[in-house]
C-alpha cells in the first residue's frame, strides 16, 4: 500500500504542472480543448524521451543524445522502406531494433568501458545525427500509408492514439517499478559503493538502465516518423533539453538515485503545452525560443525553491 | 595493509585492535572484496577461497558491518534490507521472506524503533549504525566481521549488541574491531593486535591487561596516562568570565555556559541530546538565538565565516561534515586560513606547505607527503588533520564535537596534549559520546539531556558512574 501511495506522491510535481498549464491554455485559448487530441499527440515522443532520461537519471547517468539517436531512428526506417522496400511489419520493428543497439552500445561503454555517460552520448549524439545525414542526405521518403493514415487520423480502432501511447507509457513504466531492476537502479544511483557492498553487480544495472532507455527512444522515434511521414535529418530541436528538463520535474537530480519516470512522461507534456500557449498568445515566431527559454527559467527556479523548502 | 596472517577458529570472538592507519578496516573491506588483494590467500574450512567481490564473501556466509557503512541513503530501512535480501537469497537459493524476517527481528532486538519506511539519510548516526549492524548480523553469517560498530552507539545500545553476539556465538566466529579496549576484554575472548600493516600480536584476553594491550599497540612506547588537566577557578565562581554563550536551538533548550581562559569544560550526555547541536548554534552552522560574549564583549555569530573571525573553531568528529576528501592533506590544513583571506588573495603555496609539513610532523600524521589527497589516509590520520587545521588558527575558543570517534588509544594521548596546549590560551568545549574521553582532561563536566543541563560534576564528583547516572535520569538530583 505504501508502495502505490509513495508511487502516487512522486507523480504529483508532473501531474500537477500539467494540470497547471492545461488549466491556464483552457482559460487564455478557446480552442485548446478542440486541439487537444492532436497537441497531445505531438508531445508524446518528447514524453517518451523524457521517460527513457529518467531511466538513466535514476541510475545515476544521462543520456545527452536523444535528439541525434531520434534523429538515427527515423532515418534508419524510413530509408529502409523507401530505399529496400522491406516488409511493412518490419519497419515497425525497426525503429525498435535501433534504439535497442543504440543502447547497447552506450550501455556497454558507459558500464563496462567504465567511460562518463555526458561523455559518452555527447560524442554519440553528434555521430548518430552524422550518419543520419549520411543515410538520408535530405529530407525525403515516406512511410507505408496506412502507417501515416493512422496518424493524420490520430485514432486506432476509434481509441485516440496519444490516449494509447499514454497507456503504454504507464504500463512501461508499471513493470519497471514492479522489476527487480527498479529498486536495484535506484540503489546504484543513490550510492554505486554501498550497492556494490551488498554483492550486487553496479555495471550490470546501469547496461540494463542505457538498454531500457534506447528502446523507449525506439518507441518516441517510431511516433516521431509517423507523426512526421517522412525522414528528416534535421529533426528533434531541443527535445534532449527538454527530456532533461522533464525529468527533472519528475524528480530525478543529477546526483542519481531519484526519478519518476511516469511524472516526467507528463511533465514533458506540460512542457510541450507551456510554448503552444506562449505561440498562442502572440509572440512573433522569431521571439518564441526567447520567450520560452524565459519561461523555462522560471520554471527552474520555481521547481528548485519549491524542493529547497520542503527538504528544510 | 602489508602481511597477516593468522588463524580463526570457530565460535569465537576475536578483538581486532591497533592504532589508526594499522589496516584494521582495510583488513575487513579485503575479507569481504570491497578492497582487492594484491597477493594472499583465505581459507575456509581447510580449502582456499577466492574473494574478489562482495558478491563471493555473502555467498560464503562472510558479512561486514563496515566503519563507514555501506547503506544507500536514499532508499528506506526496508528498501535496502529487501535488496540485500533478494540478492543473499539469490546467491543461498533460499526464501529472500524468511531473511527479510530475520533482519527485522535483529532490529527489533536492538531496539530500531524508527518506522522502516524512513530514507536511510534522515536517520541518525546511531540508527544508520544499527540497520548496519542488523544488515550483517541478519544474513547468519559463518564470519561476521563488526568494524567499530559502537562509536556511535549508547551505552544501552552496546550491552544489547553484546548480548546478541554472545548468542550467535554457537554458529559464528567474530572479528569485533574496538578502540575501547574496555569493550574488547568485555565481550572478546582472543584480541588479534595489529600495527603498520602487520598482526604482531594474538593474545588470550585472560593472560593480558589493558596496560601491556596498549604497550603492544603503540610499539614499546610507554604512554602517560596521567591527567593533563589543568586547574582553573570555574567561571561559575569567579566574578568575571572569559568566554559566555546563551544558546537556543533545535534540540537545544536555553543553555549557558560561562568559561575562564584555560579552562576545558566537558559535555556529557546520551547521543543525540543537542550537544552537537549546541556547538554548532554557537559556530553559526545551524539557525539559533544566542547571546555570546568573548572577553566581556558581545558578538554577534550568524555563520561559521563570523565565529572564525572572532577566533572560535569548531571541529566535528564526522570527517565527512568537514574534509575534502580528494584534495590533498595540505590544502585541507590551510583551507580555512585561505578562505579567510579575502577573495583576491593568492594563495601561498610555499607557506601553506610549511604549515602543513610543521603540522605532520607535529601531530605525527602518516602520510607520503603532503601532497597526498586525504582520501589516502585512515580515518584517525583524516581527524588529525581536522586538528591541525584548527590548530593553525590559533583559537580562541575551541568547540570539539565528538573530536576523537575512532581514533585509537595512542592517537588519542597525543591529542590530549594538543589539546591542553591550544587551551592555555584559549576557551575548550569539548563533547563526546565515550565519558572515558572526558575524564582525563577536563576540568568540569555538564550533562545535557533534551536539550537541557541536567548535571554539573568538578573535583572529586566528576566520575563516570555520576556522569552516566545524569545523563540515564535525566533529571537533576
Amino acid at each position: 500500500m505504501s508502495g502505490v501511495r509513495k508511487q502516487v506522491l512522486q507523480i504529483l510535481p508532473g501531474l500537477l504542472f500539467l494540470f497547471l498549464i492545461s488549466l491556464i491554455s483552457s482559460i487564455l485559448m478557446p480552442r485548446f480543448v478542440r486541439l487537444l487530441p492532436s497537441s497531445l499527440l505531438l508531445a508524446i515522443p518528447t514524453a517518451f524521451l523524457a521517460l527513457a532520461e529518467t531511466l538513466v537519471m535514476i541510475s545515476g547517468e544521462v543520456d545527452l543524445s536523444l535528439t541525434g539517436s531520434l534523429v538515427l531512428i527515423n532515418a534508419v526506417a524510413v530509408s529502409a522502406y523507401t530505399d529496400y522496400h522491406i516488409n511493412e511489419l518490419l519497419f515497425l520493428a525497426i525503429p525498435l531494433i535501433a534504439g535497442l543497439i543504440i543502447g547497447v552500445i552506450h550501455g556497454l561503454l558507459v558500464a563496462f568501458g567504465r567511460l562518463n555517460s555526458f561523455l559518452v552520448t555527447a560524442g554519440t549524439s553528434f555521430a548518430w545525427s552524422g550518419l543520419a545525414l549520411v543515410i538520408l542526405r535530405q529530407p525525403r521518403g515516406n512511410v507505408p500509408p496506412w502507417f501515416a493514415e493512422v496518424f493524420s487520423t490520430g485514432k486506432i480502432l476509434g481509441i485516440p492514439l496519444a490516449a494509447m501511447f499514454a497507456l503504454i507509457a504507464a504500463l512501461f513504466w508499471l513493470l519497471f517499478t514492479l522489476s527487480p531492476l527498479a529498486l536495484k537502479s535506484y540503489a546504484v544511483g543513490s550510492s554505486p559503493k554501498a550497492t556494490f557492498s551488498f554483492g550486487i553487480n553496479v555495471n550490470r544495472v546501469k547496461f540494463y538502465a542505457f538498454v531500457l532507455n534506447g528502446f523507449l527512444v525506439g518507441v518516441a522515434g517510431l511516433i516521431m516518423t509517423g507523426i512526421i511521414g517522412s525522414g528528416d535529418p534535421r529533426l528533434g530541436g531541443f527535445s534532449t533539453v527538454l527530456a532533461v528538463l522533464a525529468a527533472l520535474i519528475g524528480g530525478a537530480t543529477f546526483a542519481g538515485g531519484t526519478g519518476n519516470g511516469l511524472g516526467a512522461f507528463l511533465a514533458a507534456i506540460g512542457l510541450q503545452f507551456t510554448r503552444n500557449l506562449i505561440a498562442w498568445v502572440g509572440v512573433a515566431h522569431y521571439h518564441l525560443d526567447l520567450f520560452y527559454g524565459a519561461a523555462l527559467l522560471v520554471l527552474i527556479a520555481g521547481i528548485s525553491y519549491l524542493r529547497r523548502s520542503r527538504e528544510i | 595493509m602489508k602481511e597477516l596472517s593468522f588463524e580463526l577458529k570457530p565460535n569465537r570472538i576475536y578483538g581486532l585492535v591497533g592504532p589508526n592507519g594499522s589496516g584494521k578496516s582495510t583488513f575487513v573491506k579485503a575479507i569481504t572484496g570491497l578492497v582487492k588483494l594484491d597477493s594472499g590467500k583465505l581459507f575456509k574450512d581447510d580449502s582456499e577461497v577466492s574473494i574478489t567481490s562482495p558478491k563471493h564473501a555473502w555467498a560464503l556466509g562472510i558479512s561486514a558491518a563496515y566503519q563507514d557503512l555501506s547503506l544507500v541513503p536514499n532508499l528506506s530501512v526496508k528498501e535496502n534490507l529487501t535488496l540485500i535480501a533478494k540478492n543473499l537469497a539469490r546467491l543461498r537459493g533460499s526464501n529472500h521472506a524468511s531473511l527479510l524476517q530475520e533482519f527485522h527481528i535483529i532490529l527489533d532486538t536492538l531496539h530500531f524503533t524508527v518506522p522502516t519506511a524512513s530514507k536511510i539519510r534522515h536517520l541518525s548516526r546511531r540508527e544508520q549504525q544499527i540497520v548496519e549492524i542488523a544488515k550483517a548480523l541478519g544474513s547468519s553469517p559463518s564470519l561476521l566481521l563488526l568494524d567499530e560498530p559502537t562509536s556511535f552507539l549508547t551505552e544501552r545500545d552496546i550491552d544489547r549488541l553484546f548480548d546478541l553476539l554472545k548468542q550467535i556465538r554457537s554458529d559464528t566466529t567474530v572479528i569485533f574491531v574496538s578502540h575501547r579496549l574496555r569493550e574488547i576484554f568485555q565481550i572478546c575472548d582472543e584480541v588479534i593486535i595489529m600495527r603498520d600493516g602487520k598482526a604482531v600480536a594474538t593474545f588470550d584476553l585472560r593472560d593480558v591487561s589493558i596496560n601491556e594491550l596498549v604497550k603492544i599497540m603503540s610499539g614499546g612506547a610507554s604512554i602517560t596516562w596521567e591527567s593533563v588537566r589543568t586547574e582553573v577557578t570555574s567561571a561559575s565562581d569567579a566574578q568575571s568570565h572569559y568566554f559566555l554563550a546563551e544558546v537556543e536551538a533545535r534540540k537545544v533548550n536555553k543553555i549557558k555556559v560561562m568559561l575562564q581562559k584555560g579552562e576545558i569544560l566537558g559535555i556529557a550526555g546520551l547521543v543525540g541530546h543537542g550537544q552537537s547541536e549546541f556547538l554548532k548554534a554557537i559556530y553559526g552552522i545551524i539557525p539559533s538565538r544566542k547571546r555570546v560574549e568573548l572577553n566581556g564583549k558581545p558578538i554577534l555569530i550568524n555563520s561559521p565565516s563570523e565565529a572564525l573571525r572572532n577566533g572560535i573553531v569548531y571541529i566535528s568528529g564526522t570527517s565527512s561534515e568537514t574534509t575534502l576528501p580528494h584534495r590533498s592533506i595540505r590544502e585541507n590544513i590551510s583551507l580555512v586560513i585561505n578562505g579567510l583571506k579575502s577573495g583576491f588573495s593568492l594563495a601561498n603555496i610555499v607557506s601553506e606547505r610549511q604549515l602543513a609539513s610543521a603540522m605532520v610532523s607535529s601531530l605525527g600524521i602518516v602520510c607520503r607527503s603532503v601532497d597526498e589527497p586525504l582520501r589516502h589516509l585512515s580515518g584517525g590520520n583524516q581527524q588529525k588533520c581536522v586538528l591541525a587545521r584548527a590548530l593553525s588558527l590559533a583559537p580562541k575558543v575551541l568547540l570539539l564535537d565528538d573530536p576523537l570517534k575512532g581514533i585509537d588509544t595512542v592517537t588519542k594521548a597525543q591529542f590530549y596534549k594538543l589539546i591542553a596546549e591550544a587551551a592555555k590560551n584559549a576557551a575548550v568545549l569539548f563533547y563526546s559520546s565515550d565519558v572515558e574521553e572526558l575524564l582525563p582532561i577536563v576540568s568540569r563536566v555538564i550533562v545535557m539531556y533534551e536539550g537541557t543541563i541536567v548535571g554539573e560534576f568538578k573535583g572529586a564528583e566528576m566520575t563516570r558512574e555520576n556522569i552516566l547516572a545524569a545523563a540515564l535520569r535525566g533529571d537533576k538530583q
